[in-house]
């Protein structure tokens, strides 16, 4: 026991140490900014507590994490934030979560994917009695500020359980200087978009830069579900049918599979089927990819320059219009949620108070990620700052408005769900027959409905 | 006197030719050992290569082979918050469980080696022929029940599955190679058995004994599976440290190799200390069957 | 002559800890993992157990995935193990003399299989990256085609074995090795007079005086091989789509990322029925050889 408390003092004050020497010139900053001390609600009332939380590997954590310091000096509170990659985050988190850990106390989690299983197995703390309790939230921080459509992705019958980080839509990112090289126009339907990414690959071979790839997307399992799923509504596809079976292999659901499958097969990277957003974002912005079709969250790469050699060259379009006439983008969210085994809830609330308060939500959007808050993206100091693209901002803008929020299978068991469709999209990639594998998917997803329900 | 000369010269030529064979022979054997050597090696050469250049030299199409090292990769691991901890609690865990390893093995171990308990082997080693994977669900399902989830007893308790099978089919040889006579001297001198196993063959055995702790502690620093899922902030060993490399927006491949070279160091390090007595354990157990 | 009580039962006293262990952390998760196999459970309280009966291991035969990760894990088996040891007795014959710094090299030699899976393993697949890799820029240095390795379907079980080939060859070649050099010097010397030529001494004389030692490493390897994770769950995390998870990888995401611990079970307890069926058969095949 006492080696425990050593070991954890040691751990401490490292912690400390470091993170004091990391988030020193943030620091100062944001207290010559002047942040408001308002009465009723003191920062300080958790002092002394440490609040451990998990992240999953994102753009979000990466511009939060060097702030935390700021954070540990406005309250007190010492703050353990631990990121991980992606699949490892998903594990640790059940993990912990299903084990009543008390070592975890707040956490990423994205609303479509994990708000049902977690919900029904109690793993998530409602946050409404802290939202309305005024001597527990910052009068600042003012809940309405958040985007509704989005904050009620968080709400289930009645109760809100997190808080959105920020809000996310696939775009099309292209390079606009091979654009106007080759004459190109930007493509408004799928069939445009299949038109533009053939006449690239004979453009880009001809000016001897076969190693361009004209197109790059998700193809990797799950993953490509989140995309993928923009191409099945295009289609006028669906999740389930009335009667609650699943959909996937409806005549809809094959064109969709066709048309993507047979896009990145032909116009994609020939590994396409192992990369997700980390390998694409990196094909497109090492220049070797001459369109992308991801989160606009990836802004925050492909026009930064310390990751970026394609700064200056990046234009944003909305997703290309489906045999409809219309586009039928899908809207996600990552937002921070209480763990109910926590055992230090109040100061976790604190931490995501001041996560997610205006000026880390503006800081955040300036940073290229799309903010929840309105007003983040109303502020002038936005509009005026560095790296600004009118361009995103109306793109993301207009599929907000007409974006769906269903971008995963609404059952309780999403990760099978995912994988069931993700099975059919690589099989579809690597030319097997898309009915004989949406049917198997539909096989699967059935069982995920069956075992776990909806 | 003509055909003395002619016999001498064959002789001498023969003897040239034999030399000349003799000296290529050597130097194809040293070739192709070098060889060998290299593409046995290789990945560490490019580990630590990759761990001493920047992310553009990396990222390069074509290699860099002649470049400026740099130790800003190694910096940045080291300034990650919780690599150290993470070293930490491997140290801790593998210590731990080598430790405990020892002290129940070892007897066990002694027991098979003097009463031929071949049953008692074969059930404790079969131990080695289920997935890891198969303990997995169970075991957290009663930690989850004791609350025991990221603590080192969790840990710990789970790296004995890797160590104590290691440790008594190793001793078990070892011990085997302990005469009996010095034994029984001293128990006609009047000692016990248990005194006798103290105090004659525990010291006798130290190198097997040196040998299994090293190898039981790789093997255990080694260990990836338990740790991903049962560790916690508390207790998060190395190797999932690795991990974190791969982050959004690019895998950071300097810092990356840089990771690989600090986790792999210390068990590279042991190794090369104890490699007579790891060669000489692991081939015993397996050429005695 | 002193006698505890201790002394006079230690046959059982002295491997009792040991016992105790192992019907702790093995024999109960075993029992615990039969019970899961025939449940519906998850994680947490949703949704609640419940018996099925065989209906688990019904929905694994029926599974295309199951069939398809039993094989790879033979798939992969197959192409490792006999390189291995292969690769292993002929290193195991160029170290079988004396030689300048025999020492380091034999040190030199056991780093593969010493140095800690995930760290090497990642670093393979940084070697093996289809556009950045160092590996494919050997290849195209000798004019050879550019390959995906373990992005291409087809290719993802072999490039998995060629990592593990790399790691545990020095295993097979060190007890080759072991058992190479205690074979007496007579025995080497009655082959030479004898006049076979080398190739002649190898196959008939010395393979068959090291058979023991190789007949029990190639079981260990094999069924090591069977169980091979750590490579694959770093290098490929059984991709791409399935092509290279084997029947443990998928047992492993049935649990931990499709939350089906009843599942999950019934795939674990049909591994390990074909692991101990495996090991058997070997067995019986090395003692019939005896």
């Amino acid at each position: 026991m006492t080696r425990k408390i050593l070991i954890a003092l040691a751990l401490s004050v490292l912690l400390v140490g470091v993170s004091f020497a990391n988030g020193q010139k943030e620091a100062t900053k944001a207290m010559q900014a002047g942040t408001t001390q308002a009465a009723g609600f003191n920062w300080k009332a958790n002092s002394g507590q440490t609040v451990n939380v998990v992240l999953d590997s994102h753009p979000w954590q990466k511009f939060i994490q060097p702030l935390a310091a700021e954070f540990e000096a406005k309250s007190g509170i010492h703050l353990d934030l631990q990121a991980y990659p992606e699949d490892q985050f998903r594990q640790k988190l059940l993990v912990n979560l299903s084990a009543g850990s008390t070592s975890v106390d707040s956490y990423m989690f994205m609303p479509a994917q994990d708000l049902a299983l977690y919900g029904k197995n109690g793993w998530i703390q409602p946050i409404d009695s802290y939202l309305n309790d005024p001597s527990k939230t910052s009068p600042n921080f003012d809940v309405n500020d958040f985007f509704k459509g989005v904050r009620a992705s968080y709400d289930v019958n009645g109760k809100t359980y997190g808080i959105p980080l920020h809000v996310e839509t696939f775009i099309l990112f292209y390079r606009t200087d091979l654009f106007k090289k080759f004459g190109l126009e930007v493509p408004q339907t799928m069939d445009q978009l299949k038109a533009v990414a053939e006449k690239l690959k004979q453009d880009l071979a001809a000016a001897g830069e076969s190693n361009v790839y004209p197109i790059a997307m998700r193809g990797k399992t799950p993953d490509a579900t989140s995309s993928m799923v923009n191409f099945l509504f295009s289609w006028g596809g669906t999740w389930f049918n009335a009667d609650g079976s699943s959909a996937l292999d409806s005549p809809a659901s094959v064109q969709a599979l066709t048309y993507y499958a047979g896009l990145l097969s032909k116009f994609g990277p020939p590994d396409a089927t192992s990369n997700s957003w980390q390998a694409d974002t990196q094909l497109f912005a090492q220049g070797q990819a001459a369109m992308m079709y991801d989160s606009n969250v990836f802004k925050a790469i492909v026009s930064n320059p310390q990751s970026s050699k394609v700064v200056g060259n990046v234009g944003y379009a909305p997703l290309p219009a489906g045999p409809d006439g219309k586009r039928h983008p899908t809207v996600l969210t990552w937002g921070l949620g209480i763990n109910t085994a926590s055992q230090h809830k109040d100061a976790a609330w604190d931490f995501i108070q001041w996560a997610l308060d205006k000026q880390n939500q503006l800081g955040y959007l300036q940073a290229g990620g799309p903010s929840a808050r309105a007003s983040a993206w109303e502020s002038p100091d936005f509009l005026s700052s560095n790296g600004y693209s009118k361009s995103w901002v109306d793109v993301s803008n207009l599929q907000y408005s007409i974006a769906k929020g269903d971008w995963n299978p609404p059952i309780v068991n999403v990760q099978q769900g995912r994988n069931a469709y993700g099975l059919a999209i690589v099989s579809a990639i690597q030319g097997n027959d898309v009915s004989t594998a949406l049917k198997d998917s539909v096989k699967r997803m059935d069982q995920a409905v069956k075992e776990f329900g909806r | 006197m003509k055909i003395g000369n002619e016999l001498h010269n064959a002789w001498t030529s023969a003897r040239k030719r034999t030399r000349v064979r003799r000296w290529t022979r050597n130097s194809f054997f040293y070739f192709v050992l070098v060889v060998v050597m290299i593409i046995l090696l290789f990945p560490f050469i490019w580990m630590i290569l990759t761990s001493l250049r920047t992310q553009v030299e990396n990222t390069s199409a074509v290699p860099v082979w002649f470049f400026k090292p740099t130790m800003e990769n190694y910096r940045s691991v080291l300034d990650q918050h919780h690599f150290l901890s993470y070293t930490l609690h491997s140290f801790i865990v593998a210590a731990l469980a080598t430790g405990i390893g020892l002290v129940i093995g070892l007897p066990a171990a002694y027991s098979i080696s003097r009463y031929k308990q071949k049953r008692l082997a074969f059930a404790i080693l079969s131990a080695r022929v289920t997935p890891y994977i198969t303990f997995l669900v169970p075991w957290f399902a009663a930690f989850r029940f004791l609350h025991m989830v990221d603590t080192y007893t969790a840990l710990v308790s789970t790296f004995l599955i890797v160590s104590l099978p290691l440790i008594i089919w190793l001793m078990i040889t070892f011990f085997d190679d302990v005469p009996v006579d010095l034994e029984e001297a001293a128990r006609i001198d009047g000692a016990g058995e248990a005194e006798a196993f103290l105090k004659i063959v525990v010291p006798l055995s130290t190198p097997g004994i040196v040998a299994s702790a090293i190898l039981a502690f790789i093997f255990s620093w080694n260990q990836f599976l338990f740790a991903l899922v049962l560790s916690g902030p508390h207790t998060q060993t190395v190797p999932v440290a690795v991990f974190n490399f791969i982050t959004y927006g690019e895998i950071n491949y300097g810092g990356l190799a840089a990771a690989a070279v600090l986790i792999t160091l210390p068990v590279v390090l042991l190794s090369l200390f104890i490699q007579r007595w790891i060669v000489q354990g692991l081939t015993m157990g397996a050429v005695k069957g | 002559m002193r006698s505890s009580w201790i002394d006079r039962n230690l046959s059982w006293v002295f491997p009792l800890p040991a016992i105790l262990a192992v019907l702790l952390l093995i024999v109960g998760p075993v029992i615990a993992n039969l019970a899961f196999s025939v449940q519906n459970r998850s994680w947490g309280i949703f949704p609640v157990p419940s018996f099925v009966g065989l209906g688990n291991f019904v929905s694994a035969f029926e599974d295309s995935r199951f069939w398809s990760s039993a094989l790879n894990m033979f798939y992969l088996t197959i192409i490792a193990v006999p390189a291995e040891a292969i690769l292993g007795l002929a290193l195991a014959l160029l170290l079988n003399r004396d030689f300048f710094l025999k020492g380091v090299v034999r040190s030199l030699v056991l780093l593969p299989m010493i140095a800690t899976p995930v760290a090497v393993a990642l670093i393979w697949s940084l070697m093996m990256n289809p556009e950045l890799g160092v590996l494919n820029y050997f290849l195209q240095s000798l004019h050879l085609h550019r390959s995906l390795w373990a992005t291409s379907p087809a290719l993802a079980i072999p490039s998995i074995a060629l990592v593990d080939i790399w790691e545990w060859t020095p295993f097979m070649a060190l007890i080759m090795l072991a058992a190479l050099q205690s074979l007496s010097q007579d025995q080497m010397e009655a082959a030479k007079i004898d006049g076979a030529n080398a190739l002649q001494r190898l196959f008939r004389i010395i393979l068959p005086l090291i058979r023991p030692a190789v007949v029990v490493a190639v079981i260990l390897r094999t069924i090591d091989a069977l169980k091979t994770f750590d490579i694959i769950y770093v290098i490929t995390q059984g991709g791409p789509g399935t092509a290279s998870e084997t029947l443990n990888v998928y047992a492993f995401k049935s649990s931990f990322l499709y939350l089906r611990i009843g599942y999950s079970a019934s795939l674990l307890v049909i591994l390990a029925l074909v692991v101990v069926g495996v090991a058997a058969i070997l067995n019986i095949w090395a003692r019939g050889e005896k």
